[in-house]
């Protein structure tokens, strides 16, 4: 079967004539004067869009045409001036925008400022292109495209245009233990399938991002390798991380010793082939014990996750977000002093701060689009539970974070230097036990404890003896479980 | 019971006493001992089982256990109000068309999980009954309630059911007929002007109608005062309370406000020695009657001439007449004395749907000067306003073609009414019959368009219970079906846009908070309203007494060894629509002690005149009854509850027992809740009944201590002579046990218990516990926690009752902590005996070596079991849950904690605000939900706490204390206001 000569009949008859308007609007045209570039996006783009709508203040696209450069000019100045100078245009923009006051820039100079208006009047919504394919088209892709699109992603095939490049090497299909910002093939697959998701013809020809733009440098897609990429994501879409199987050493070790054990004791009761009966006890000796070695290592670690870091549906790093930021952890996490848990935080406390901040610094727009997605579709974020107690222990971030003043980076570990969250205690019973019992209670700084003063007891010196938690019944069984 | 445990209790002194004293001398207790031998000793019981975990370990690196992947998952945007892992509280109303309770909803993480009383609220005083607490089960019952519109039978959509049937009420409008609402009782203001409205469109009528009414009572308030309602009855301020067959403390009116004054009227304690003096007289035995000092079983044809018999010899201390009756019966006399000597100071109440009963108990009243003290006119009753001719009018009507459309609420006639026949077949004649009533039943299928409401727990509403007193309504949840309020419907038909919320606004904001200027949100937040009334003026007019006099004057008709049949509503079942109730249901009866069933009540001279024994079958008038023997059941009757045998309901409540409704009979107008000539017979064959307390004796142990009130005015010690010498005589070979902070404890008054079961499903409710089926019941399997004994001394054929709430002691000394083989159950340093379920391997050493039996094994995994369907199994039934508190694995032992997550709670935020922990402020679900204040909680080391001092108490004494057991819960004597402590009737 000529499955090429299929494959062009089939793109080529829904023949639909798509016009792409891309809405990539910082895409910079040669001709601006890269000073007015870079000032716009340094002062500007926090508070405004150039063709992509209002964010704090109004879409800037064309804004050149509608005022006076005079009173651009002075309004970016002072805006507040202007206002109070009682400028019409000037106050009805301010009632619009819900009395936010626009930062004045008397910083800048003149030709500062000409450059940024030069920047905003020059630019223009980049692009239209007559696409030969149906851009929407998400699934009902046939299997022979599906494919030859997964040869193109890992790399099997050459570009029309030149070279061939493994996707799977940056956007990876297996699970993997060390970081990787790029978005794994199939999370760009459940963006794809997404409609309301990325487009992937505009991404791979106009890339979204710097980050994207530089590391896709140099590549060339034809619509048709585009449109097998489609078919291939469309396939793995909605499917799970292939599995990264490590080499179960243990098992091996376990099993390895277990042969080797049997050996010795049919050649020390029957084939008799060995004459040192030495070396049967030895390895009957070391078996047995790296026997129950496993076995205490395994029956310890029942069911304990000490180290757990699994992949989440975003890729949020703790360390960008509390060490390089330095969020305070209570302001997503903000019911942990008054509640049993400490909340994962709601989307809509994601885009206190990503309303504005659209780029992520690793991962470009692509993680940071999956909280819009999230908040546009009504769908909520799936995170994945690091931390896990057993449903029979109680356990209450308020008693030990507000009552105890605990730190949270005691039972966390250093969250702020996490890419990736991972679980550093085992949050096993006698960890939990140990601390009760070596955890001082503030006894007499809290008057809750007026009743316990029966417990503080002086040392000869007259200061007073530590009183523990475990003093004020902090092991008692119904404490934790009930 | 008295004289003979007094010889047992001192043999079992002196065996204590030599032992005791020759060991306390040493300075190294055994039990140093032992803990040196263990200490030196390399291996114990846990290092054994260590060592046995590691030969799994071998299978668990040859399976690779994997943990699974648990998501959590955030609100998108999160509502400000919920916080995760918090409860919220939303002050609502509970009214189920008979019984009214202002109650606090606690709400988390979006699902309401338990109610409590309003504290706010001068009638419900944060307390709550057994059906209101329950209720909140009902809200995530999967199999009754109706989950989508349904027109002829098949689904259909709110839209085309609203076109269809506006469209028809206008035809009907037009042909110049009547729309007719039949509803249960109706207390909301608001709804009852929407009503109004509604009828003012559509003309037509809005009939009332209850199964079990309190019409006669209406209709003589009606005659006498001129008012509609009831006066509040204050027992709390009552000296002498005379009932007949009226279960004031069990269902009868507003039986938990009752149960608070009559706690109040009960009260012994700081001093206290007067006490309310309360005759019963009644037929089969109830929770009142068991609370009452003198107790009369009666059969139900005697009682108006008892009654009328009071009223003449009153009337001769008043000085209005000079007869007396002839065979009088024995304690007129001394009651009648007593009651003259309380005028203005006492209650006669009747349970009888007879108006002319009513009247001439009116007139008795009247006479005592008891209106205007113990009887309020001003504040009125006002949650029963059926009328049972109404009902019948109604019937009439639909057979001729004055009717065109009826619409039903929260009303099931084809179940409870005695003339079903004749409503169903007055439905064939109408244009439009529409159902909007919230679950499945019998009456639905004979309707044309089911349009399910939403249940109270989804919905907007108000109330006025009482004159003047007002609380509001308001959703907990969303919908959790394609429901929707009847109010809503009412609006939608009448054309208009607004909702019923906008309506029960606007309605307050103008007719009911508008003089006081309050907001509508923290009235709202409140729940209650209640405001100052002027005091009526009332004038009693008695013309029609000397016709109920004469009516009633005549001896009673039919044979004396007739057997009759006294039909009631139970604590648990009421009457009928709580049925698919899995925790009503298990609910034991707090006399007969039996689940899941409804039997016949005869007394022990009847059942040999049958020759039936308890389990046999009898039937009366075709209906088949198993029978139980019960001690003070008057000879020659029956009592029977209604409310079981429905036959179509949710999945616990069909074929459940037997329905009674067919033999209620009418007289005078109203519905009789008894059948004067039944047809009983012997069926032979055995029913299996599920019995949770076999044997009611104390066999001569000093459980129960009680006194009689002479006594215990000379010695406030009386009956309890023994806790003083037991309390000398402690001494122990254990270390004694320190208590650092807390030494929480919790104190029952047997005086102000009543009996009636709150407490069992409050814990229910908080605790998890499962329901778990006759056949298990049977198999003495009840999970409750907390348990009411009930006892009987004296003679069978009237004895003397007393409860007795048992929950888990917390001994100090706890006999089953010695036993456990892994400690699984142990003492926590605040004098609780704690219980690991993780550790627990079920033994069930601890349940055998429990002296009080409140310890309940996990015989099965209730929580997931196709076997248990009631409603821990579904998703839906699970939303119940408690998320505080463990649910407990298959093979393990449990028992009550004294809820000690709400004890952990409440020092967190002690704790966290930096301050004393209140007294008082923990309250364990059954403390809370006591409608008679019987329970007190606290902490015993704080010496200015409520139970630190009631322990102090002279009546105090522990159970079984002789056995060094040192119980966390002490026990107030129960004291009998009547002369002699072996009351014969």
């Amino acid at each position: 079967m000529n499955l090429k000569a299929k494959f062009y009949r089939n793109i080529s008859m829904p023949r639909f004539i798509i016009v792409l308007i891309t809405a990539l609007t910082l895409f910079p045209l040669l001709t601006f004067s890269q000073e007015g570039k870079q000032l716009f996006e340094k002062h500007c783009t926090v508070c405004h869009t150039l063709g992509q709508g209002k964010l704090v203040g109004p879409d800037l696209a064309g804004v050149t045409e509608r005022r006076e450069r005079s009173w651009l000019n002075s309004f970016i100045r002072n805006s507040q001036e202007v206002i109070q100078s009682g400028d019409p245009i000037a106050v009805q923009l301010y009632q619009e925008y819900n009395k936010s006051i626009m930062p004045s820039f008397t910083q800048l100079s003149e030709n500062e400022i000409n450059g940024i208006i030069d920047y905003i009047g020059q630019w223009e919504p980049v692009v239209v292109e007559v696409l030969d394919v149906d851009v929407n088209k998400r699934t009902g892709f046939k299997h022979e495209e599906y494919l030859r699109g997964e040869r193109l992603f890992y790399g099997l095939i050459p570009l029309q245009a030149g070279g061939s490049f493994n996707c799977s090497g940056c956007h990876n299909t297996v699970t993997s233990d060390s970081l990787n910002w790029n978005p794994s093939a199939i999370d760009l697959a459940n963006s794809f399938i997404d409609t309301s998701g990325m487009n992937i013809y505009q991404s791979l020809m106009q890339p979204v991002s710097a980050k994207m733009e530089a590391a896709h440098q140099g590549m060339k897609f034809s619509e048709e390798e585009i449109h097998y990429y489609a078919a291939y994501l469309s396939h793995i879409g909605g499917s799970e991380l292939k599995e990264h199987k490590i080499f179960p050493v243990k098992l091996m070790l376990f099993l390895g010793f277990g042969f080797l054990m049997a050996i010795a004791i049919i050649d020390l009761l029957f084939t008799r082939r060995i004459k040192y009966k030495i070396v049967h006890i030895a390895i009957l000796l070391i078996g047995i014990s790296v026997h129950s070695g496993l076995a205490y290592v395994e029956a310890r670690d029942l069911s304990r996750t000490e180290g757990y870091a699994p992949d989440q549906p975003i890729k949020f790093s703790h360390k960008i977000h509390a060490g390089d930021n330095k969020t305070d952890c209570r302001y997503c996490h903000h019911t942990v002093d008054f509640s049993k848990v400490a909340n994962i935080p709601s989307a809509n406390v994601c885009m206190n701060c990503h309303n504005v901040v659209r780029t992520g610094t690793n991962s470009g727009n692509f993680e940071i689009n999956k909280i819009y997605r999230a908040v546009n579709s009504g769908t909520p974020i799936e995170w994945v539970r690091v931390h896990n107690l057993p449903d029979h222990a109680y356990f209450n971030h308020a008693q030990h974070v507000n009552a105890g003043k605990v730190e949270c980076n005691t039972c966390h570990g250093k969250v702020e230097e996490m890419h990736i969250l991972r679980q550093e205690k085992d949050l096993s019973m006698g960890w939990c036990v140990n601390c009760h019992r070596d955890t001082e209670v503030n006894i007499l700084g809290n008057k809750y404890y007026s009743r316990f003063q029966g417990l503080i007891k002086t040392d000869a010196n007259g200061e007073v003896l530590p009183v523990t938690v475990e003093d004020i019944g902090g092991t008692d069984c119904m404490r934790c479980h009930y | 019971m008295e004289k003979k445990y007094w010889s047992n209790i001192e043999l079992l002194n002196g065996s204590v006493d030599n032992s005791a004293e020759e060991l306390s001398n040493d300075d190294r207790s055994l039990l140093d001992i032992i803990d040196e031998e263990i200490a030196s000793k390399p291996s114990s019981r846990r290092n054994f089982l260590k060592f046995c975990g590691f030969s799994f370990a071998g299978a668990a690196i040859a399976s690779s256990c994997e943990n699974p992947v648990k998501r959590a998952i955030p609100y998108l945007i999160k509502p400000e109000e919920v916080t995760p892992g918090k409860a919220n509280h939303y002050a609502t109303t509970y009214f189920d068309g008979y019984e009214y309770n202002s109650i606090i909803v606690k709400v988390r993480d979006g699902r309401p999980i338990k109610i409590e009383g309003n504290p706010l609220s001068s009638v419900s005083r944060g307390r709550t009954t057994a059906r209101v607490q329950a209720s909140i089960l009902s809200l995530y019952d999967g199999s009754a309630r109706l989950k989508k519109p349904e027109k002829d039978g098949s689904p259909t959509t709110w839209q085309i059911a609203d076109g269809d049937i506006a469209a028809r009420l206008k035809d009907i409008a037009a042909a110049g007929q009547q729309t007719v609402i039949l509803t249960s009782n109706i207390i909301s203001p608001s709804t009852l002007s929407l009503i109004n409205e509604f009828l003012s469109l559509y003309p037509g009528r809005h009939v009332m109608y209850e199964p079990v009414s309190a019409s006669a009572m209406l209709a003589a308030n009606k005659v006498n005062f001129n008012i509609n309602g009831i006066p509040d009855y204050h027992f709390d301020k009552a000296e002498v309370i005379v009932s007949f067959s009226a279960d004031f403390l069990g269902t009868w009116i507003s039986p938990g406000e009752f149960a608070f004054r009559y706690g109040i009227a009960r009260d012994l304690q700081k001093g206290r020695n007067n006490l309310v003096k309360h005759y019963q007289f009644e037929t089969g035995l109830t929770i009142t009657g068991s609370k009452a000092d003198m107790r009369y079983p009666v059969k139900p044809s005697e009682e108006p001439i008892i009654i009328l018999q009071l009223h003449r010899e009153i009337s001769r201390l008043a000085g209005q007449s000079s007869t007396t009756s002839n065979n009088q019966h024995a304690a007129i006399n001394e009651m009648a004395a007593a009651l003259w000597n309380a005028r203005g100071k006492s209650i006669i109440i009747s349970g009888s749907n007879d108006p002319d009963v009513q009247l001439i108990v009116n007139d008795i009243n009247f006479m005592l000067e008891n209106y205007g003290s113990t009887l309020d006119l001003n504040r009125l009753l006002l949650t029963q306003r059926a009328i049972d001719s109404d009902m019948d009018l109604l019937i009439s009507e639909m057979s001729s073609n004055a009717v065109g459309g009826i619409i039903i609420w929260n009303t099931n006639p084809v179940y409870d009414y005695h003339n079903a026949e004749g409503f169903i077949n007055g439905l064939k004649n109408l244009k439009v019959t529409v159902s909007l009533n919230d679950t499945v039943n019998e009456t639905n299928e004979h309707f044309r368009y089911i349009l399910p409401a939403s249940h109270y727990l989804e919905s907007w509403d108000d109330a006025e219970p009482k004159t003047g007193v007002f609380s509001l309504a308001q959703p907990a949840i969303r919908n959790l079906f394609d429901t929707r309020q009847p109010q809503d419907s009412l609006l939608k038909w009448m054309g208009k846009d607004s909702d019923y919320y906008s309506y029960v606004k606007n309605y307050w904001l103008t007719n009911i908070i508008q003089e006081d200027g309050l907001d509508w949100n923290s009235v709202l937040q409140k729940g209650i309203y209640e405001s100052d009334i002027a005091a009526a003026q009332v004038n009693y007019s008695n013309t029609l007494l000397n016709d109920a006099v004469t009516s009633l004057d005549k001896p009673v008709a039919g044979n004396k060894n007739d057997i009759e049949v006294n039909l009631y509503t139970s604590v648990a079942m009421g009457n009928g629509n709580h049925a698919n109730n899995p925790w009503l249901m298990e609910l034991p009866d707090p006399i007969a002690k039996v689940s899941w069933d409804n039997f016949a009540s005869i007394s022990s001279q009847t059942a040999n005149d049958l020759s039936v024994t308890t389990g046999s079958l009898i039937s009366i008038n075709d209906l088949r009854l198993p029978v139980i023997i019960q001690p003070g059941q008057a000879d020659s009757t029956i009592s029977i509850a209604l409310g079981y045998g429905h036959i179509k309901f949710g999945k616990v409540g069909t074929n459940v027992g037997t329905n009674v409704y067919p033999l209620v009979s009418v007289m005078n107008d109203n519905r009789q809740l008894y059948l004067l000539n039944a047809s009983v017979k012997a069926e032979g064959g055995e029913y299996p009944l599920a019995i949770s307390q076999k044997h009611g004796s104390l066999e001569g142990r000093p459980i129960v201590r009680e006194t009689i009130l002479s006594k215990y005015r000379e010695k406030p010690d009386s009956g309890n002579e023994l806790h003083a010498e037991f309390e000398e005589k402690h001494v122990t070979l254990y270390k004694e046990t320190v208590f650092p902070g807390h030494h929480w404890g919790m104190g029952v008054d047997l005086n102000k218990c009543v009996g009636c079961n709150t407490c069992v499903i409050a814990c229910q409710a908080e605790n998890n516990i499962p329901v778990v089926g006759k056949d298990e019941v049977r198999r003495t399997r009840i999970m409750h926690w907390i348990r009411i004994d009930r006892y009987y001394s004296g003679g069978t054929d009237n004895p003397e009752v007393v409860f007795q709430p048992l929950p888990c002691q917390h001994c100090d000394n706890a006999p089953c902590e010695n036993v456990c083989p892994v400690s699984a159950t142990n003492h926590s340093n605040e004098g609780l005996n704690q219980m690991a379920y993780n550790r627990c391997i079920g033994t069930k050493y601890c349940i055998n070596n429990c002296p009080y039996k409140v310890r309940r094994f996990n015989w099965f995994r209730y929580a997931t079991n196709e076997k248990f369907d009631y409603n821990m199994n579904s998703d839906l039934g699970r939303m119940v849950l408690n998320p505080d508190v463990t649910v407990r694995e298959r093979g393990v032992v449990e028992k009550c904690t004294f809820c000690v997550q709400r004890i952990q709670e409440k020092k967190l935020e002690a704790k966290i605000e930096n301050r004393h922990l209140e007294d008082g402020e923990i309250q364990p679900a059954c403390v809370q939900s006591c409608p008679a204040n019987a329970l007190v909680f606290g902490d015993l080391a704080n010496t200015e706490s409520k139970i630190f001092k009631l322990f102090k108490e002279p009546r105090n004494y522990h159970l079984l204390e002789e056995l060094h057991t040192l119980p966390s819960v002490g026990y107030l004597t129960l004291v009998r206001n009547k002369e002699d402590n072996n009351h014969e009737a």
